[in-house]
């Protein structure tokens, strides 16, 4: 939180000024050294390796002589995360060996000279520092003196900026900021012009700067892949070793192993063992069997190997999915293998990683967080003192992962952001923020990747210990997997939980039937080719599934009518944010419309309906059209999914299009395929991938159609789906399963389904600690709770959650001859009786409350209401000509009224003119219903979803592919709508 | 049976009133008085014909200027409305002498005893109000019981310019109330359990309360409280304001702001007037309530004590309170300082000049020079710029 320079225009000012070597200086870090290589690189510049070392105490440079050096750096670094408390020369006592020192601090000069010799250590005259003073220093020190730029900022004026980043990370304002804390107004971007300027008695300062580059370590390649064990032992017995196991999975995958199967996996085996990677799979496999549900993705699901190791749950045999899209003989570079386990078993996994190979050898990676325009303008206003709501009412407007820099003239011309009051405060708050979005926040730990070194991992990267407690690297994901380092995926994922917990309740509800039934285990269920949930799919009715329950994918499931694993692997790829038009196309070639391929070469894109929906055909087309080799088509793919290689993407479109048109492939073909191509920018999968999470979905599909109470409980116990607790409690009574209260005699601390019931969880209710209903779940071991007075004499609880439970109704059961009024004043009674615990009478109002009091009840106790529905009490006072839900189907082509409630909403733009659109999903007491609002609309009511959650709308229902839309003409709020009609 | 003698004087919306006396244009014109005629400021009173525009409390200026163009913005002219206040003060002592300013633009009479001069005492709350008229042409209400807490609620939700409630009707007057006209509902804990319960009415809290022992297991240390307010019991006396003896500052500032040296400034321009009026009374305090009101409702405050009243000393422990009582990044609004608990203050003589002599004779040279040219006359640099910035 110091600097304002970015890689990028660091690299493309020095560029431009003709410098032709660079040294990075982060602070405590190396925190962006392999993105700075590598842009170095393209810019055909020299990168030296450094950091600016601080402590508590002292400060100084350090730079790379040679690798000795670097991994003593790395060490240096990893002391001050450690202990930033101890000095400079504490740290470096043990590890200088191969790095420069530079320092303008005398005491420190004068530690460090005690055991590093003078052609190592240098008197830094940096901005800041008197010309006169450093000599002197030099004299009696008789070191050589060297001049640094030390820089922070790109130019004077953004000294303000770097002021509020200052005060961003000392949690303070601007004007309770120590000045200490900031460096001076001199610390920009100087050429040598400026430099001499500053330094106008010191030019031999500035040459020995350059001295001193030219010893400096420049020639960096990261072409090896570091694997967990490297010696020529270890391999061999590996190699052995894996081949044993995978034959022995294959024979459970597979019972009988054909000459096709044994071919693939000696193919497999030989390019694993000629490459080296054996122990790599072996240990992936070891960490696998510490659980039983997991799903291997990404490109590893193509591999026949990782399917009998049980890494992965789709045979790629079945699905000709191609071996060589995970390993490729021309694969210079280590492919990861990410694996999935149920979110709540992950913690567990990585412990028992980080116990086996130790902290020595095992770091997680880390995640770098950089201000965002949401953060930045979040921060800014904290540090000119607004408050959380005047915050909120602009960040709301902007996504999670909006990146625009622009941020005064976006606000001024966009839309959604037309009733914010742009005041002076605010002006000057967005233009802060403009400057530094995209500064590095601080580091967090990555959801799973794991890095294992063979030795010492402080050796190759700088790690530090996250708040969270474990060890984590400095870089995030793409630096880790760019600098050799091997990288394993251990991801959370809900509805590996959702399906496990499904079972398991299947298996509890049915007993004995469940127990000789095919479904009782993970990896017997058999989802394809069976009928219901085929049909389920086919509906759209696809809430809970994963990965395809958003509204866009289920309106695609239900205007496609196709719904085999192929085209789920098809559908589950194509619906990325920058493929939309392709959708559309794909939808009516689904339906019959006749194509062609775009070139009888690109014959790859048959299985897809003639468009690009997998990473590899990127690719392929590449290869085919463009003539490129195998690598370079790789990095063709990379630079469209990394948000860090966007900048790269022109460059390859001009490779593409000039290759392309020198094998004589006409202009506007090539224009067509690019188009596809651009739709990776973002993200974007391989088949392999898909087709893994396509069996999932099909698994989860399968639980919903034959198991929908316990389905939809453990969807919502797990949390984390695309909709609210409530969308899914609707969707369960769409179902015609039954929502139960909380009950102390019956519910446990998460959902539970059986058969056309769900209990609701203890955890359904606000405010109620997990360890209270660990309390009341350990008590009724002993015996059910045979009355109220039974359950208060024998729990032991606090008025605050007894008032809770109350609330909640959980006493309603084994209390029914008393009102919710009685109980109330019963409970309270027992806990303020002066500690006697004794009942107290009766209360002296037993009426039974009002439906407008239980409604407000019921939504301060879980969010939402349980007895009635939202719209209710509102029907009663709407005239008849608002319609219901389940009617839109007859009204096609008219412009009508509806209700609803808010369910989800995803903003986006057209394509033409990037307008911005929006996507609604409501639902009304009879049915759930998808509307668009397109830009004039949204223009004029588009604020309402930042404030609103019931509306009245009018708008025309629209057909496509069988499928109902409402396009919205207006909206508006109910209550207010109401309230106005009065 | 005793006669209702408490009456509370309510002027509702005064500062409104004031302008519009002061502009009477304004009547019937949709006005707002708001902190700061800039952007930043916010609405501090309106009246009925700009809510039926839209608007609300609290709401920011420039927001305004985009909802209602036909709404007057007046900026907040704190001396026109505590002029008027002083008026109203004034004209109601000529009724009693024993009048509590409560707050402005509210006071509690006694008037016990002197009902029986004026006949009745309809008539004497009517008289009330037509002096009021006549010597501000404000518009009041009266509630009259016989006590404070009552006569206070019934000007808070009754909408006549009267209304008397007799001796002995308190209970009955309160009980189809809601819980949170009573103060002691207030209480965050009282009223937790109030809504626990589903009491919806004052009526309910009675008849628990006859129950004394079960109202006291439910209401612990509030429940004798509880149960008096309840059944419209109030023991505490209207007290004349040099009986009630504080001194209170308070700026609200015309743009909300979180600049420590604007904000230290004006804390130390409220410190200069406290300091002033304690060494006008020869005293000290022993109690120093400060407190800081952010822009999003948040409020902060510390407790301390003033031992010396020359200005330095005065700022310098008024400004640490400040500091305690601003743990937030965010802006301020108002800041206050209520002083009480006055106890003598001895100006023993010194045979040397010690710091703190010094200070007293600056402060006394400072005050002489204020004295004659106005209070604004001299300021220190600091307190200027800031005055002169927000």
């Amino acid at each position: 939180m110091r600097g304002l320079l970015s890689l990028t225009d660091l690299v493309s000012l020095s560029q431009l000024n003709g410098m032709d070597t660079l040294a990075l200086t982060d602070v405590n870090g190396l925190w962006g050294f392999i993105r700075f290589v590598q842009h170095c690189k393209d810019a055909g510049i020299f990168s030296i390796a450094g950091t600016n070392l601080i402590t508590d105490k002292d400060e100084a440079i350090l730079l790379v002589e040679n690798q000795y050096g670097y991994e003593n750096l790395c060490r240096a670094v990893s002391t001050v995360h450690d202990n930033p408390s101890q000095p400079v020369a504490d740290i470096l006592r043990k590890t200088h060996t191969g790095l420069f020192v530079l320092s303008h601090n005398k005491n420190t000069l004068e530690d460090l000279m005690d055991f590093i010799p003078d052609t190592h250590l240098f008197i830094e005259l940096r901005p800041g520092v008197q010309e006169s003073a450093a000599h002197c220093l030099s004299k009696k020190l008789k070191l050589e003196i060297v001049a640094t730029g030390d820089v922070y900022f790109r130019s004077p004026s953004d000294y303000d900026a770097h002021v509020t980043l200052r005060a961003i990370e000392k949690n303070t304002t601007l004007k309770q900021l120590d000045r200490s804390e900031c460096k001076s107004d001199q610390h920009w971007f100087r050429l040598e012009m400026d430099m001499v300027n500053l330094f106008p008695n010191s030019l031999d300062t500035l040459n020995n700067s350059r001295y001193l580059a030219d010893r400096c370590k420049r020639d960096w390649s990261f072409i090896n892949t570091i694997f967990p064990g490297l010696s020529l032992k270890e391999t061999y017995h590996s190699n052995k070793k894996l081949e044993e196991k995978v034959y022995t999975g294959a024979k459970i995958r597979y019972g009988e192993i054909n000459e096709i199967i044994r071919q693939r996996i000696q193919y497999e085996l030989s390019i694993i063992t000629q490459k080296g990677f054996s122990p790599y799979f072996l240990i992936v496999q070891d960490i696998v069997e510490q659980t039983r549900a997991t799903i291997g993705r990404g490109s590893a699901a193509a591999s026949i190997v990782s399917y009998c190791l049980f890494i992965t749950q789709v045979d790629p045999l079945l699905y000709t999915l191609q071996f060589e899209r995970f390993i490729h003989p021309e694969r210079e570079n280590m492919p990861d293998i990410d694996v999935d386990f149920p979110w709540d078993e992950r913690d567990n996994i990585l412990d028992y990683v980080f116990e086996k190979y130790g902290n020595n050898r095992t770091a997680m990676v880390s995640s770098q967080v950089l201000l965002k325009p949401r953060s930045a303008i979040r921060e800014v206003g904290k540090v000119h003192g607004l408050s959380n709501d005047e915050i909120k009412s602009i960040t709301k407007r902007i996504g999670w992962y909006d990146s625009r820099q622009d941020l005064e003239h976006w606000m001024r011309t966009d839309p959604r952001f037309a009733n914010i009051d742009l005041d002076d405060t605010l002006i000057r708050v967005l233009r802060e923020s403009e400057k530094i979005v995209g500064a590095f926040r601080y580091p967090s730990v990555h959801p799973g990747g794991i890095v294992i070194v063979p030795d010492e991992i402080r050796k190759y990267v700088p790690v530090l210990v996250a708040p969270k407690g474990v060890q984590i690297v400095e870089w995030e994901k793409d630096q880790v997997e760019d600098s050799g380092l091997l990288k394993i995926d251990l991801l959370g994922n809900r509805s590996l939980a959702v399906v496990r917990d499904t079972i398991r309740q299947v298996n509890l509800t049915y007993g004995e039937a469940a127990s000789q039934s095919r479904y009782i285990d993970y990896h017997q269920i058999q989802p394809l080719g069976d009928d219901k949930t085929e049909k389920l799919i086919k509906s759209g009715r696809t809430m809970g599934v994963f990965y395809i329950e958003s509204p866009a994918t289920r309106q695609l499931l239900a205007k496609a009518g196709i719904v085999d694993f192929e085209h789920i692997v098809i559908y589950s790829s194509i619906i990325r944010p920058a493929a939309n038009r392709f959708t559309n196309i794909m939808l009516s070639r689904i339906h019959g419309k006749k194509w062609d391929l775009l070139h009888s070469d690109l014959d790859f894109l048959t299985e897809s309906y003639g468009i690009m929906v997998y990473e590899e055909q990127v690719s392929m087309a590449a290869m085919v059209m463009a003539g490129f080799g195998y690598a370079e088509a790789e990095a063709l793919r990379k630079t469209m999914s990394r948000d860090s290689m966007q900048h790269r993407i022109l460059s390859w479109k001009k490779k593409f299009t000039a290759g392309s048109l020198r094998r004589g492939y006409a202009s506007k073909i090539i224009q067509n395929v690019w188009d596809m191509i651009s739709s990776f920018v973002g993200y974007s999968f391989c088949k392999p991938h898909s087709a893994s999470y396509a069996m999932l979905s099909f698994t989860c599909a399968y639980l919903k159609a034959h198991f929908t109470a316990e389905f939809l409980a453990a969807v919502i116990s797990n949390q984390g789906g695309f909709y609210s607790s409530y969308a899914y409690m609707s969707e369960a009574r769409r179902c015609g399963i039954k929502i139960l209260q909380p009950d102390v005699n019956q519910s446990n601390w998460e959902w539970r389904g059986e058969k056309n019931k769900i209990r609701m969880g203890f955890m359904s209710i606000k405010q109620l600690p997990k360890k209270t209903a660990d309390r009341i779940l350990n008590e009724r071991k002993a015996g059910e709770f045979d009355s109220l007075n039974d359950f208060l004499y024998r729990v032991d609880l606090d008025l605050a959650d007894a008032m809770v439970l109350t609330n909640a109704g959980c006493f309603l059961q084994i209390a029914p001859e008393l009102t919710h009024r009685d109980i109330a004043y019963h409970v309270a009674g027992f806990y303020l009786h002066l500690g006697k615990r004794e009942p107290l009478m009766a209360s002296p109002n037993s009426k039974k409350l009002t439906d407008e009091n239980q409604y407000r009840m019921e939504l301060e106790t879980f969010g939402y209401p349980l007895s009635f529905h939202p719209l209710t009490v509102y029907r009663t006072r709407l005239s008849r000509r608002i319609k219901y839900a389940k009617d839109i189907p007859k009204h096609v082509g008219q412009s009508i009224y509806l209700i609803g409630i808010y369910i989800t909403r995803k903003e986006t733009v057209t394509g033409g003119n990037s307008e911005p659109m929006e996507f609604l999903t409501l639902e009304d007491e009879t049915d759930i219903y998808e509307c668009v609002l397109f830009p004039d609309v949204f223009r004029e009511f588009g604020d309402i979803f930042h404030w609103e959650t019931l509306f009245i709308i009018r708008g025309v229902v629209e057909k496509s592919f069988g499928v109902y839309t409402m396009t919205i003409e207006k909206i508006a709020s109910l209550k207010r709508w109401i309230n106005k009609k009065r | 049976m005793i006669v209702p003698g408490v009456f509370h004087i309510r002027l509702k919306g005064l500062e409104l009133q004031a302008e519009r006396i002061m502009d009477p244009s304004l009547n019937k014109r949709p006005v707002a008085i708001i902190s700061s005629p800039r952007s930043n400021g916010r609405i501090l009173s309106l009246s009925s014909e700009a809510e039926e525009e839209g608007l609300s409390y609290g709401m920011k200026v420039s927001i305004i200027r985009k909802m209602s163009h036909g709404v007057q913005l007046l900026p907040y002219n704190h001396t026109l409305y505590a002029r008027v206040n002083n008026y109203v003060y004034e004209a109601v002592s000529t009724f009693s002498p024993v009048v509590e300013p409560e707050m402005m633009g509210r006071f509690y009479l006694d008037m016990n005893g002197m009902c029986l001069a004026r006949n009745h005492i309809h008539n004497a709350g009517l008289s009330i109000l037509k002096r009021i008229r006549e010597k501000t042409s404000l518009v009041g209400m009266v509630g009259i019981s016989i006590n404070k807490l009552v006569s206070r609620i019934v000007t808070s939700i009754v909408p006549e310019k009267i209304h008397k409630v007799q001796s002995g009707e308190e209970r009955k007057f309160l009980s189809p109330l809601m819980p949170p006209v009573l103060p002691t509902v207030k209480e965050k804990s009282v009223l937790r359990l109030l809504q626990f319960l589903w009491v919806e009415q004052v009526q309910q809290i009675q008849s628990m309360a006859d129950n004394v022992d079960e109202f006291r297991t439910f209401f612990g240390n509030h429940a004798v409280r509880l149960a008096r307010e309840a059944r419209g019991k109030d023991s505490s006396a209207v007290r004349p304001n040099q009986l009630r003896d504080h001194i209170v500052e308070q700026t609200v500032l015309p743009e909300d702001t979180n600049d420590q040296t604007v904000l230290h400034a004006i804390v130390k321009d409220l410190a200069e007037q406290v300091a002033f009026k304690l060494r006008q009374r020869r005293q000290m305090a022993k109690r120093v309530w400060l407190e800081v009101h952010y822009t999003d409702g948040h409020q902060g405050h510390r407790v301390g004590r003033i031992t010396e009243i020359d200005d330095t000393s005065v700022i310098e422990a008024c400004r640490k309170l400040f500091n305690k009582a601003n743990g937030r990044r965010n802006r301020i609004r108002t800041i206050l300082i209520d002083v009480s608990d006055f106890c003598p203050y001895v100006d023993q003589k010194n045979l040397f000049i010690t710091e703190n002599n010094r200070n007293m004779v600056i402060s006394k040279a400072v005050e002489k020079i204020r004295q004659k040219y106005g209070v604004r006359s001299l300021q220190t640099a600091d307190v200027f710029q800031a005055l002169g910035r927000v």
